[in-house]
């Protein structure tokens, strides 16, 4: 049963219960998490993003699990006095208040953390084994990603005190809103009709985009993403998906990386997220470009993956590997997708989204004028 | 044999006929061989005549045939191995050691000489001093002590050879083991062939270093054995530290969540010392196991030993 930001201390106090009482019996005490990989992922058209299979990650007590359990315990203690003190960390802020633990806790020392990974791996399995978000946890990410501008959206947000903050980035001029880690208690409104929101992968197009009016001439939202979406990212176009009922359009690379770890992951999540998926992807989000027609069509700037470039060859293995096994490239509904992606696997080109400035280098609203007629003529997958 | 060495050996006869000289001189050829020499195309006449007068044209057709044919390997009572006394004396001269084993192969026929490989390997008590380095490698021909030119020995290129890791030593890539270990080789027969004039490298003929590296390989998985049961020591160490460390640690963070009681917190105790008691008790028997059978091949090792050096003294 997945557990709720309300029922977390219920939820923990109950398994701590069954621990003590396999324990008080002699009987070997199991730890079940769902397990977090592509293996273990289904997609459903309907449902829209990867959801959890039945496998669980089983973990018994035993000589050499008891470090990991007895570690668990104790940070589930630390975790639980933040939610009920309302007090906020980072994985970085919980690493080091677990070493302070330890430290005015000599007795605890068996259980310290040689370093950060080790103390974030056990917040992840207690995620796991709870079904909940970190951020339900009060353990949060930095905010990365995400700058948005508009003229006509205006952001309300509930804060803990029971305060209301209204902010209409109308106002902010060329500054951006940037969405927090944990978007849900965000309210969204428009002044007017949105047409559209477009998600541009490079931040610093994005930027380009404002400064040149796009969000003037334009009602819409701009986004800038920042490569791979952050909990922030996909949370916020959940919202703006759920709330404002805008059609929303990712402008990214086109290469392999692009489509299968940073569009993948923003419509439809992520493996290693899979218990968090349902609040952070956003699956009507429709790939906008670059489409492999474009670079015909637009005779783009598109250049071969280089064979030596060890991340770029990664991307591709990861690609094939996607086509083979994940689900989402599977479904027929993304067959367009899947299309893309064994068109970059074959030809081994790829084009970024700046080219669109080599076709009229001296227009610098050029990539815009292609980017709304796409939206118009319904140019994407 | 070389045909220059088969014609030098002739010559310590002196005046004999063939026949006589080819009987007395090989240890393996009798009336039986003489006839199948005749059978194959030798003339009579030719054994009957005297080893002074043969031409070389002659000696060569006997040499051809002879190696034509099959005879029995050398008998391999000429070679005596050092034994585990022999090398003892020389690796307690470097140090302590907590490890000692002695392989002792059979006497065996290497490029149809007699050789009898026996190899020691141990290790020093003081391990960290040596823990980066080479092993340090001992090397025999003939009960002397060979002192340079080592890289090109077949007893170097054998130890390299061997897949040291397989057995818990550190190695890198085509080189010598590291750690603070001893390998003794010696290699015992008549006719040890030296790669120079100085005598200090033995020439590493592929059946020589094979014959070499199995001895090595038996020696690596009496080490092994002895190492594998040091790692369940200090495994079982492990775990009941492990229990020691972590059981009164959950059972206190668990109580504390559940704000549970004395008695139910002692009563967890219990049941997790129990718990885990149960698998410091499977590591233990595991442990157990490895020693009898360390033990029992100590048993094997001592009984060969003991029937070698009878032979020896007969």
């Amino acid at each position: 049963m997945a557990s709720t930001e309300s029922t977390i201390p219920k939820f923990s106090k109950e398994l701590c219960n069954r621990l003590l009482s396999d324990l008080e019996r002699a009987k070997r005490p199991v730890l079940y998490a769902t397990k977090c990989s592509l293996d273990n992922a289904n997609y459903n058209h309907k449902v829209g993003y990867l959801t959890p299979g039945s496998k669980k990650v089983a973990t018994e007590l035993n000589v050499s699990s008891v470090k990991k359990m007895s570690r668990a315990i104790f940070m589930l203690e630390i975790l639980l006095r933040n939610i009920d003190t309302g007090a906020v960390n980072t994985k970085r802020e919980l690493y080091y208040i677990s070493k302070g633990e330890i430290k005015h806790h000599p007795v605890l020392k068996p259980l310290d953390f040689a370093d950060q990974d080790e103390s974030d791996e056990i917040i992840d399995f207690i995620c796991e084994m709870l079904e909940c978000y970190r951020e339900e946890l009060n353990c949060y990410a930095n905010d990365r990603g995400g700058q948005t501008y508009s003229q006509q959206l205006v952001v309300t947000e509930s804060l803990p005190d029971g305060d209301r903050a209204v902010v209409d980035l109308s106002k902010l001029g060329t500054t951006p809103f940037q969405p927090k880690n944990r978007p849900q208690n965000l309210k969204l409104s428009a002044r007017k009709k949105i047409d559209f929101c477009l998600i541009v992968e490079s931040e610093g197009t994005a930027n380009t985009l404002v400064a040149n009016g796009f969000i003037k001439r334009h009602s819409c939202i701009l986004m800038g993403a920042q490569g791979v979406p952050s909990n922030a990212v996909r949370g916020w176009c959940k919202l703006i998906q759920d709330q404002l009922n805008v059609p929303l359009y990712f402008f990214g690379d086109l290469d392999a990386y692009t489509l299968q770890n940073i569009f993948r992951t923003l419509k439809a999540g992520s493996a290693a997220s899979l218990i968090r998926n349902s609040d952070y992807s956003a699956p009507d989000v429709r790939f906008l470009g670059v489409l492999p027609e474009d670079i015909k069509k637009y005779d783009l700037n598109d250049y071969p993956v280089k064979e030596n470039d060890a991340q770029e060859v990664r991307a591709l293995k990861k690609a094939q590997d996607a086509l083979k096994n994940d689900p989402f490239f599977h479904d027929r509904r993304n067959k367009g997708l899947t299309q893309i992606l064994k068109w970059l696997l074959d030809n081994k080109r790829r084009c970024e989204q700046q080219a669109f400035f080599t076709v009229d280098p001296r227009d610098p609203t050029m990539p815009e004028k292609i980017i709304v007629e796409k939206i118009k003529r319904g140019n994407f997958v | 044999m070389k045909f220059g060495e088969f014609i030098a050996h002739s010559h310590l006869f002196g005046r004999v006929k063939v026949q006589g000289w080819l009987k007395k001189g090989f240890s393996r050829i009798h009336e039986g061989v003489i006839k199948e020499l005749v059978d194959g195309g030798i003339s009579s006449s030719l054994m009957e005549k005297s080893v002074d007068s043969l031409k070389e044209g002659e000696f060569k057709d006997l040499f051809v045939s002879l190696q034509n044919l099959k005879l029995m390997a050398p008998s391999t009572k000429s070679v005596l191995s050092i034994g585990e006394e022999g090398f003892a004396k020389s690796i307690k001269r470097l140090g302590a050691v907590d490890f000692f084993s002695v392989v002792s192969r059979k006497p065996a026929i290497c490029d149809f000489k007699p050789v009898q490989v026996e190899v020691a390997v141990a290790r020093l008590e003081d391990k960290a001093v040596e823990a980066e380095s080479a092993v340090q490698v001992l090397r025999f021909a003939n009960r002397v002590p060979l002192q340079f030119d080592k890289s090109a020995c077949a007893i170097v290129h054998a130890i390299e050879s061997v897949q040291w890791r397989t057995y818990g030593l550190v190695q890198p890539k085509n080189s010598l083991p590291q750690g603070p270990y001893i390998i003794a080789v010696s290699v015992v027969s008549p006719f040890i062939k030296f790669k120079n004039a100085s005598k200090e490298t033995i020439d590493a003929s592929d059946e020589l270093v094979e014959e070499i590296r199995r001895a090595l390989i038996q020696a690596g998985q009496k080490l092994s054995k002895h190492i594998r049961r040091e790692v369940k020591e200090s495994e079982l160490e492990e775990k009941i530290r492990h229990i020691e460390q972590f059981c009164p640690i959950l059972v206190e963070g668990l109580c504390r969540i559940t704000e549970a009681s004395a008695t139910r917190k002692k009563k967890a105790e219990d049941g997790l010392v129990k718990i885990l008691g149960r698998d410091a008790h499977e590591t233990k028997k595991e442990l157990d196991k490895a020693h009898a059978v360390l033990e029992a091949q100590k048993e094997v090792q001592t009984a060969a030993l003991e029937e070698l050096a009878e032979r020896a003294s007969n």
